[in-house]
């Protein structure tokens, strides 16, 4: 092949520099691979860990303070019903129960609102000061967990900024760390794609009907793994190589690999459902749950109505739950955006095929048909 | 990647290459109104299809969904007025015989009440009920109403996903799954479409600028031709990027102004409501409570996600041209390396390295020139990439051989490396 080839050329070459050149070319490639393979997983978890930093640091005395209030109103809210209570059964005697019932019934609802309203501005239950710090919703893995819900645009919502510079932090974060997580996803969905699909062609077609292997389209992959300093050369040259071969369109038969729709489904709902095993261990959800926990949540919906480590007392083993649920999310995601990669090539290789029968069916005037956009998924 | 293609082959079919444009627009022109009514028809059905969808899941979550809430919360309701019966009661009969002061006594039997308050608020009760509860009571309180259900079946769809209200029995969330899985490429497709459109609509009114302002037109042309001057066209590329920018922050701003008078929030509160709803983040810790506005609501989302495509699809374009522009100078490449290769080989057999002729010099020139621009079309797209080097190598090279000074046998290396 004409690629390695050259790239054999280049080392050769490249021993005659001088080591100024040698650093650039290191410092240069070094950027390339943190932009690349596993430079960027590590780039997304940095980046989650400064946030979760950055976010502990703004919200996590301002929101101790909100349910501190919350809980001094709780407080207040007692001892005046208390004395309230109190004052009414001395005025009446036990003899006039109507009137003393009718008095209390007032006091116990007011108390009640107050109660309410405090529930809705953050009390939980806890009434202990002291437990704040441990209990706190902004604990360095809850604001993790923030931030990675941030960036995949999750959002759970069970944890949300109060204070506006936090909320102004929120916008800024989201504004860098989504592109930086869809970056993420192209990339590694990218390479899980390539090697899933080749080791698709090396195990299952290898001994079934090996009529549609191609060895062109599966020998680089061997390569992406290895030269980690090629990447973006094979990349490029596999775009352009797919490129050329989506434009001539109709003249591609099936000389590439295509793993089947319902292999791709298999292995979501494969994920899910190992997900909803693991989810249903740590924490104490049904089977049905941590599915739906897991559909809502690598969907990005992000309801939030279920939420790991959402028992308020459970403050043993909270922090092992929220990593391991953001190292689940991470990924998941990358492994939902490889099926999507692979389900859409299928998609697009069917399509392509269906529409030239129709074109050989009726090859009139429709020219235009493929107008319709087969390939929703971004 | 594919589908990046995908695009780029339809972009590049509708509008970039100019022969297939006039031609299509002759046959526009030909059909008249007929095609335009077709296409308008297409996006408006695609559009419809998805309002019907989003409407029928809504009420299908209501069906599922609210007579399990209804009974739940008159539960509740149902719970905590007995509560408060029986602590009222138990107040009024106390007697001193259990060993307690009543004070004690209070406090006791009050937390206790207030922990069960804290239940019935989870389940969903956040009015206090006055009279004896009832069914009817209940179903006011309940928060599946037809507006409500259609509103979280949009946020289903476009995985925003407030969570303010979600889905508690298993029917209900097993649609909810169903329902998503079909759904949100539906969605996709809509807000893809209403992108494009717009992106073509924003697109054509450039173009009208530029026919209209000779010194705009005399600007946008430097951008386009890019290589002129590289700086000026990378700085005015960043300015239609602002601009871009700048029309969401504009649209995201004027929701907030919205919210504000439809909901009371302060400026500050919409705006970060609509960051949150436009990213599909949805947090839900805002949400808006208005039943009146909230098919309006719905619909600015869906154009508030339109734009954020069409943001995504102004750059893509971009970078689809610029990428067409390169495999053409690519080909350009390839076609006059091979013979300047032989012609380079053959003189380092033969040593001969005075006798360059006239016509080699030309393709060098030639060669030189494509190389250039390449090179300023790699400068401005990939910065870090390692394809400036070799060029880089191959220009020095080759001025060495203009001016008859370089070993050939080095650039026979060099054009083999690069080609």
């Amino acid at each position: 092949m004409e690629r390695k080839r050259s790239s054999r050329h280049r080392q050769r070459y490249r021993k005659r520099k001088t080591t100024c050149d040698k650093i650039k070319d290191f410092i240069r490639e070094f950027i390339a691979f943190m932009f690349s393979n596993v430079g960027i997983i590590g780039l997304v978890v940095g980046y989650t860990i400064c946030g979760a930093f950055m976010f502990q640091a703004i919200e996590g005395t301002e929101a101790s303070d909100d349910r501190e209030e919350a809980i001094k109103d709780i407080h207040s809210a007692r001892s005046k019903t208390r004395d309230r209570l109190w004052e009414i059964t001395q005025k009446f005697n036990v003899l006039e129960e109507e009137a003393w019932r009718e008095q209390a019934a007032s006091e116990v609802l007011k108390f009640q609102m107050e109660v309410i309203d405090a529930i809705n501005k953050g009390y939980d239950g806890v009434d202990d000061v002291k437990d704040l710090s441990e209990t706190s919703q902004w604990s360095f893995s809850g604001a993790f967990l923030y931030s990675l819900t941030v960036i995949t645009t999750i959002g759970y919502g069970n944890v949300a900024p109060k204070t506006e510079w936090g909320k102004v932090a929120t916008i800024f974060y989201a504004i860098i760390g989504m592109p930086l997580f869809l970056l993420y996803l192209s990339n590694i969905g990218d390479i899980l794609a390539k090697s899933f699909k080749w080791s698709y062609a090396k195990c299952c077609l290898c001994r079934g009907c090996g009529s549609n292997r191609d060895s062109r389209s599966v020998s680089p992959e061997n390569s992406v793994a290895v030269q980690v300093p090629e990447i973006i050369d094979e990349t490029d040259e596999q775009y352009e190589e797919s490129h050329i071969e989506s434009t001539l369109g109709d003249s591609v038969k099936d000389d590439t690999i295509t793993v089947p729709v319902t292999l791709c489904l298999a292995i979501m709902v494969g994920y899910v459902c190992g997900g909803a095993i693991l989810f249903s261990k740590w924490e104490d959800w049904d089977f049905l749950d941590g599915s739906y926990f897991c559909f809502i949540s690598l969907s990005t919906i992000g309801f939030g109505d279920i939420v790991p480590g959402d028992q308020i007392y459970a403050s043993k083993g909270l922090d092992m739950s929220f990593i391991f649920c953001s190292m689940y999310l991470m990924l998941g995601m990358a492994i939902i955006a490889m099926c999507f990669n692979l389900m859409q090539e299928e998609v697009i290789h069917k399509f392509r095929s269906c529409v030239k029968a129709v074109k050989n069916c009726c090859s009139c005037s429709g020219a235009r048909d493929d107008d319709v956009d087969t390939a929703p998924i971004e | 990647m594919e589908e990046e293609q995908q695009q780029q082959l339809l972009a590049d079919k509708q509008s970039c290459s100019p022969s297939a444009a006039k031609r299509f627009f002759s046959v526009f022109a030909a059909l008249g109104s007929n095609q335009l009514l077709r296409s308008a028809l297409s996006h408006l059905g695609l559009f419809s299809t998805l309002v019907a969808y989003t409407a029928l899941g809504g009420l299908v979550f209501r069906a599922l969904e609210r007579p399990g809430e209804v009974t739940r919360v008159a539960e509740a309701q149902n719970y905590l007025w007995d509560q408060r019966l029986s602590f009222i009661s138990s107040v009024a009969n106390f007697n001193s015989s259990s060993g307690l002061n009543f004070p004690d006594f209070l406090r006791l039997r009050l937390s206790a009440y207030e922990e069960s308050i804290c239940g019935a608020v989870q389940q969903g009760v956040l009015h206090v009920p006055r009279r004896a509860p009832d069914i009817q009571s209940a179903s006011e309180v309940a928060s599946w109403g037809y507006l409500h259900s259609i509103f979280f079946a949009s946020t289903v769809l476009t995985t925003i996903g407030y969570g303010n209200v979600a889905p508690v029995t298993f029917w209900g969330r097993a649609f909810c799954v169903a329902f998503a899985l079909v759904g949100i490429p539906l969605t996709l497709t809509v807000i893809a479409d209403l992108g494009r459109i717009i992106a073509s609509s924003l697109t054509s009114l450039g173009d009208t600028l530029r026919e209209h302002l000779p010194c705009v037109a005399h600007l946008l042309q430097a951008t386009d031709d890019g290589s002129k001057q590289g700086s000026l066209g990378i700085f005015l590329k960043s300015v239609s990027f602002f601009a871009a920018i700048v029309l969401l922050l504009v649209y995201i701003a004027a929701g907030a102004a919205l919210f504000t008078v439809w909901e009371d929030w302060t400026f500050f509160e919409g705006f970060y409501f609509c960051f949150i709803t436009l990213t599909t983040i949805g947090f839900g810790d805002l949400v808006p409570k208005e039943p009146d506005y909230m098919l309006l609501c719905t619909l600015y989302i869906l154009v508030g996600l339109a734009m954020t495509s069409t943001i995504i699809e102004l750059v893509r374009r971009q970078y689809a041209q610029s990428w067409k522009r390169m495999k053409e100078l690519s080909a350009r490449l390839q076609s006059l390396s091979g013979p300047i290769t032989d012609a380079l080989k053959r003189i380092d057999l033969s040593r001969a390295s005075s006798t360059i002729d006239l016509t080699m010099l030309h393709e060098l020139r030639d060669l030189k020139k494509t190389l250039t621009l390449t090179q300023l079309e790699t400068k401005l797209r990939f910065p870090t990439s390692k394809k400036n080097e070799w060029q880089k190598e191959m220009e020095a090279a080759m001025q060495e051989i203009v001016q008859l000074t370089a070993p050939p046998k080095r650039t026979v290396v060099i054009y083999e490396t690069s080609v």
